[in-house]
């Protein structure tokens, strides 16, 4: 028997799985299950086989290839670049133009992209520079509150 | 500080109460069966343990990640649903017509709020990534259906965040399906499938937000719900083994010290989660200045410029698109009231009656919104020309020959709101083609496809 604290949360959990599915196959306007379940199992294998092993692969290069003082800042700017891609890859394709409305989607998205990811990695390159100058200090010092703790500490 | 890791309740002890003293034979039994382990010598790459190393991938960023995205969720699922809603009430519903900005609050919130969580979910899924490759594959068929209610949580979560994002750069195209009914659809297997899942992981939830919980990697945590009737200590079968069974866990102490150089200098648990935290703030505020006032000039990857478009304010249907250019333009127009008492009248006799100035936001659906001044005929003034009761509701059809939006209902809420109007006027100019010229309805707390454009009919239902 499953404790009553599962059952609060599987009970309503299952109802609206099966009513989502009932949904998709029933619904007026029906979105052809078949064409439903292939963008379905893109997105699970885009994610699985591809974004994920590219991003982990990304991140051994870093430990890597780049000396310790350089990995934080690189860290936080692959992330912010990764989201950054993936938020406006849609918007940068321009496939959302339309000439009887101008209105919409009336942006150079890929400039703005750019410009984007340029304020990015120039803050990263600011960060890894004080944490290099830091480090070439005499004496113990704290690099930044991102990085270099212990990773052990039970920290927040 | 190293807590000693032995000293981790077991998450199933805590989910129970009152353990059974025997196994009970029967379904449960058979669901929780061991089946055979595979051979170690195809436990190669991924699959091995020391594959997996980085110590942010502890119960604690696990935890917080997935709490940080069940409420981002739980924000899309309502305001999604209060969309829907209110452009498909059932008969027991009739959405109100004020606050004013209600909608333009709840969708902007629901776009904002999606974009925001493309970051939550890629590190919630990066943090557990590793529980994919768990040995062994399937321990028993009622791991294998743990597993697989995983399958449909994270492509069902996958699926609303990349299509959402597709709506709102209008690539209607690569989705083959009509993205609404769909997006609602999955919704609801989404949330559905963050239920169970936060069910089936409520003890390891609570260790990870306990002290311990920073030095214990995510390991193979899928399955921690065997039946009561099995004791995890005593019994050989068991799969509850979710966190206790490595108590070399915290922090880079499961490393071997040879690969712990390659962690020096990398961001830790609370830098990760601040970085991925201020990213989704980020990409929040590229999308947001859509439809939050002051932010237009910040976001970046924002749908529309609210104040660009025909009389400074955005278009999503031109008059061309909706193929609408000679009828509404015809001279011989007219508006044709459908009721007890039928009337036609011409725009003459429209701007003959009196006018009104009300100040309301264009909300598309699509998550921008724009504020602006329209003038034309309280709707709630043709209603009674028409001999209509209080409680009535019409119709407001397109001079459109087809679509989806042609026509939308208004009950008496918004029929009967003096917000409401038909207009003739934005921003004191005569109403633009792509606006809806001659005659548009506008009224508040209404999602942008019910404003029906280029009315020519108001009909009793």
């Amino acid at each position: 028997m499953l404790s009553p604290y599962r059952w609060a949360w599987y009970l309503p959990g299952v109802l609206a799985v099966a009513w989502g599915g009932y949904g998709l196959l029933t619904a007026a306007m029906g979105p052809m299950p078949l064409s439903w379940a292939v963008f379905f199992a893109i997105g699970i294998i885009g994610h699985d086989l591809l974004l994920a092993p590219i991003t982990i692969g990304v991140g051994f290069l870093l430990g890597r290839l780049l000396p310790p003082t350089l990995r934080a800042p690189a860290q936080v700017a692959l992330i912010g670049t990764g989201v950054v891609l993936l938020a406006s890859f849609a918007y940068v394709q321009g496939r959302g133009v339309s000439s009887d409305v101008p209105s919409a989607v009336p942006f150079d998205y890929a400039a703005r992209m750019g410009a984007l990811l340029a304020v990015l990695w120039v803050a990263a390159a600011g960060w890894a520079i004080v944490r290099v100058v830091r480090s070439r200090r005499p004496g113990p010092t704290r690099t930044s509150t991102l990085a270099d703790q212990p990773a052990d500490e039970p920290a927040g | 500080m190293v807590r000693d890791p032995q000293q981790v309740d077991r998450p199933e002890q805590q989910d129970r109460p009152d353990p059974a003293p025997a196994r009970t034979p029967g379904a449960a039994g058979l669901l929780h069966r061991s089946l055979p382990v595979p051979p170690d010598a195809l436990r190669r790459g991924p699959l091995r343990e020391e594959a997996w190393q980085s110590p942010l991938r502890s119960e604690r960023t696990a935890a917080l990640l997935g709490i940080w995205l069940g409420i981002a969720f739980a924000i899309c699922f309502v305001t999604g649903l209060m969309s829907h809603l209110e452009q498909n009430p059932p008969t027991w519903l009739q959405w109100p017509s004020r606050p004013v900005n209600l909608y333009r609050v709840t969708q902007g919130l629901h776009v904002i709020t999606g974009f925001a969580s493309i970051p939550l979910l890629l590190a919630k899924l990066w943090t557990v990534y590793r529980t994919l490759f768990e040995w062994p594959p399937v321990r028993s068929i009622a791991h294998a259906l743990s597993r697989l209610s995983l399958l449909v949580l994270v492509g069902a979560a996958v699926f609303q965040l990349v299509t959402g994002v597709l709506n709102v750069a209008r690539w209607y195209a690569v989705m083959p399906f009509f993205f609404t009914v769909t997006h609602y659809w999955t919704g609801w297997i989404v949330i559905g499938a963050i239920l169970v899942h936060v069910g089936s992981k409520l003890a390891v939830i609570r260790l990870g937000l306990s002290p311990e919980g920073a030095g214990v990697p995510v390991e193979a945590t899928l399955y921690d719900a065997a039946p009561a009737d099995t004791d995890p200590d005593t019994d050989p079968d068991s799969d509850d083994e979710p966190v206790a069974e490595h108590p070399e866990a915290p922090g880079l102490e499961h490393v071997p010290p040879a690969e712990r150089a390659r962690f020096a200098g990398t961001l830790s648990r609370r830098g990760f989660l601040t970085a991925v935290a201020a990213t989704s703030g980020v990409v929040a505020l590229t999308t947001a200045g859509q439809t939050v006032p002051g932010l237009s000039g910040i976001s970046v990857f924002a749908q529309r410029d609210p104040d660009l478009g025909p009389q400074g304010l955005p278009v999503n249907k031109s008059a061309a698109g909706a193929g609408v250019e000679q009828t509404a333009t015809d001279p011989t127009f007219n508006l044709m009231l459908d009721g007890p008492r039928p009337a036609r009248l011409s725009l003459a006799v429209l701007g003959s009656l009196p006018q009104h100035t009300v100040s309301l936001p264009i909300t598309c659906v699509e998550g921008w919104s724009a504020s602006a001044e329209w003038t034309g005929i309280r709707l709630s003034d043709l209603l009674d020309m028409m001999g209509l009761p209080q409680d009535a509701s019409v119709s407001m059809e397109s001079l459109q020959g087809g679509g989806l939006y042609r026509s939308s209902v208004v009950d008496p809420p918004h029929a009967r709101d003096p917000l409401t109007l038909l207009a003739m006027k934005l921003n004191g100019e005569p109403l633009p083609l792509d606006h809806g010229f001659p005659l548009r309805l506008i009224a508040p707390n209404r999602p942008g496809v019910m404003q029906t454009k280029w009315v020519g009919t108001v009909r009793a239902l």
